[in-house]
């Protein structure tokens, strides 16, 4: 398995390089795109390992839905083209000992997890109906709790952006 | 799944980045180039133009981004369901039923909250324009008669 | 597999690309020409018989028209926008079968470039990715219309996908695959998905004319009354990407249409051999071409034959019924499946999928 791990190391490296970049530009609509190429390389690793539902659903949920809200936002409140000050603040120490402790839990869990094997299981890939049995017997719960956590999400961000002062609250959606 | 699967996949897409760099390089063999400041400028309906940079938008687009996600999401989530729907039966009716509750409750809930009203709700719905309408031109006829 | 499938396959998506660029020639040149037949016009008719030339003319002309880069725009993102909207376009139709396959040799060639077993999610993918096109090119010009225009088209290109994710979810519900030869298969055997899953096959069609940008769906570019939305920056080949992108989009959502709904290249079964030859696959390539084209005439039909919305009906539209009604499509088809399992309601409609 020669190709695999090849292309997993390309993949990382410019996943690598992105990331790098993403907090190092000083241009907030460039910062989506590096972060996009991120994200893009994680679903390749996902495709690698013989995941195939959830390379692509990280494809359309992280890269079709969530760099796009980043996208909205970004235009929505100050849409600068260029370079923009104030993208850069004086926490690098504690960013960069967040990020240590992050390596070191993941790096841990993935020792724990498969040692020093480099063995990619392309030969164990999960189909969707293996996915969707398994969802529906072993993870019923988590599964039920997902919904319930969207839905917490969903009104708060509606209670976050709707208007309620007194005036509009009194005759609500006729002035919009 | 193999890998190979994406191969094919992979020449379409080099043949269409082909296609459209071999016809950037076209276009910039045959294409004039005589730029000028005028013709550099953003487009403003032929004159020079003044608000820059733009404004800012409604919040309205970011919550329908916001919403978005998370229908997306609960979306995702029916697919494996949908694969096995043929063998989970009426268990996987309820299941599902109580899952998409979480989505029809807060979908009512954007609603009432006009979160999606884009344009100024009417005061007034058309039959009661009318039955006023109806009622000031009867008056008029009335006094003129009288 | 071996290399010499892949390059079959390969081979398969070099001539698929070809005809997409040969459909897309002749869309062009018939919504012009078949708008200006619906509307008692003459259309073009100058270059070629029947005009049929006037697209290659245009894309000449467009090939020789001046290139540049506005002085506020972002220079990189602006040149790379166009592919970007180009590529999700073609990617998108590489799930499509667009006939059964046949032998030569001991050779399997299939037709159709990929048989991924996910093969809905990737077309949901690539849809989803198509927002980027837009969103880019509107941000990196660097002027007020196409950010307006750019956020006004991706907000209503996200809401209209949650509509079409929706709305496939019953067709999964009754084949029981994501694979789309797996879904054209089950219905060669059966029926075709329109007949029970007629509500869902029309809000399909209506979200893929929105997803399309196209009328009465396209208020955004509305040419006569707005600019042209994202792309009003754009000109010369930069421009024709984005045109070639949004008529590869209507061939791919005809032929999904065709292939989810209207039972992909099934058709009725008049001979399975002429002379010794197998002719099954030129008869199943013609069935799916001829339902693929009336789909395609549909897209210019509606285009000339309905006004445009305005933005909030747009919204009110996709979001409230749309939405609402396929919820309810998709709880009543599972409830119903979940009856015809457990025997209580006739496996008439819905024999299992395995």
């Amino acid at each position: 398995m020669v190709g695999p791990n090849i292309a997993f190391w390309i993949i990382a490296l410019v996943m690598a390089y992105a990331g790098v970049r993403l907090v190092t530009t000083r241009n907030v609509v460039h910062a989506a795109l590096y972060l996009m190429i991120v994200l893009a390389g994680t679903a390749a690793i996902f495709l690698l390992l013989g995941a195939e539902f959830l390379g692509w659903t990280q494809v359309l949920v992280y890269i079709g839905a969530i760099v796009v809200l980043f996208l909205f936002g970004v235009m929505l409140t100050r849409a600068t083209y260029g370079e923009s000050k104030g993208l850069d603040n004086d926490q690098r120490v504690l960013a960069a000992t967040v990020a240590v402790i992050v390596f070191l839990v993941f790096a841990g869990a993935m020792w724990k997890a498969f040692g020093a094997s480099t063995e990619i299981v392309l030969e164990k890939s999960t189909t969707v109906s293996e996915l969707g049995r398994d969802l529906m017997t072993n993870w019923v719960l988590p599964f039920e709790a997902v919904s319930l956590v969207l839905l917490a999400s969903l009104i708060g961000a509606i209670t976050l952006a709707r208007r309620d002062d007194p005036e509009h609250v009194r005759d609500r959606g006729v002035e919009r | 799944m193999q890998l190979g699967d994406y191969l094919p996949i992979a020449v379409m897409g080099l043949l269409a980045l082909i296609f459209g760099g071999a016809s950037y390089v076209l276009s910039g063999l045959l294409a004039p180039r005589k730029p000028t400041p005028e013709k550099l400028q953003p487009y403003e309906c032929g004159i020079v133009p003044e608000y820059e940079p733009p404004q800012r938008f409604p919040v309205q687009f970011y919550l329908i981004a916001v919403i978005f996600i998370a229908f997306d999401i609960e979306v995702i989530f029916m697919y494996p369901w949908a694969v096995r729907m043929r063998d989970l039966g009426m268990f996987g009716f309820a299941l599902m039923g109580s899952f998409m509750v979480m989505l029809i409750v807060p979908l009512i809930y954007i609603i009432r909250e006009g979160v999606l009203d884009w344009a100024p709700r009417r005061r007034h719905s058309r039959d009661e324009l009318i039955a006023r309408y109806r009622a000031e031109h009867e008056a008029a006829a009335r006094e003129e008669a009288a | 597999m071996d290399w010499v499938d892949y390059l079959i396959r390969s081979v398969v998506a070099v001539v698929v690309f070809a005809a997409i660029l040969g459909t897309c020639t002749l869309l062009v040149w018939f919504e012009r020409r078949g708008a200006a037949w619906m509307q008692v016009r003459v259309g073009p008719n100058k270059a070629g018989p029947f005009g049929l030339l006037q697209t290659v003319a245009d894309a000449v002309k467009l090939l020789t028209k001046e290139v540049f880069v506005p002085d506020s725009a972002d220079p990189l993102v602006y040149r790379i926008a166009p592919l970007l909207s180009l590529l999700p376009a073609f990617l998108a139709l590489t799930i499509v079968p667009f006939g059964p396959g046949f032998h030569i040799g001991d050779r399997y060639v299939p037709m159709q470039i990929a048989d991924l077993n996910i093969g809905i999610l990737w077309l949901l993918c690539m849809s989803s990715i198509a927002v980027y096109g837009y969103i880019l090119a509107g941000w990196s010009s660097g002027s007020k219309y196409p950010l307006l225009g750019a956020v006004r088209q991706s907000a209503q290109v996200i809401s209209y996908e949650l509509v079409m994710s929706l709305a496939i979810i019953p067709v999964v519900i009754w084949a029981g695959t994501l694979s789309t030869s797996g879904i054209v298969e089950a219905q060669s055997r059966y029926h075709w998905y329109v007949v029970p899953l007629i509500v869902p096959a029309i809000a399909f069609f209506v979200s893929g004319i929105a997803e399309t940008n196209r009328p009465p769906f396209d208020l955004v570019e509305a040419e006569s009354e707005l600019v042209a939305g994202a792309i009003t920056e754009y000109g010369g080949v930069r421009f024709m990407m984005f045109f070639l992108a949004e008529y590869t989009n209507i061939i791919t959502i005809s032929a999904i249409t065709t292939t989810l709904f209207l039972g992909g290249w099934n058709g009725p079964i008049l001979f399975g051999t002429i002379a010794g030859w197998s002719v099954v696959p030129l008869w199943g390539l013609f069935w799916f071409l001829l339902k693929t084209g009336v789909l395609l005439f549909v897209f210019i039909w509606v285009r000339v034959s309905l006004p445009r919305l305005r933005y909030d009906q747009l919204m009110t539209f996709g979001w409230k019924i749309m939405i609402g009604v396929n919820v309810a499509v998709v709880l009543a088809v599972s409830f119903v499946i979940a009856l015809m399992e457990q025997g209580a309601l006739p496996m008439f409609w819905a024999p299992p999928g395995r």
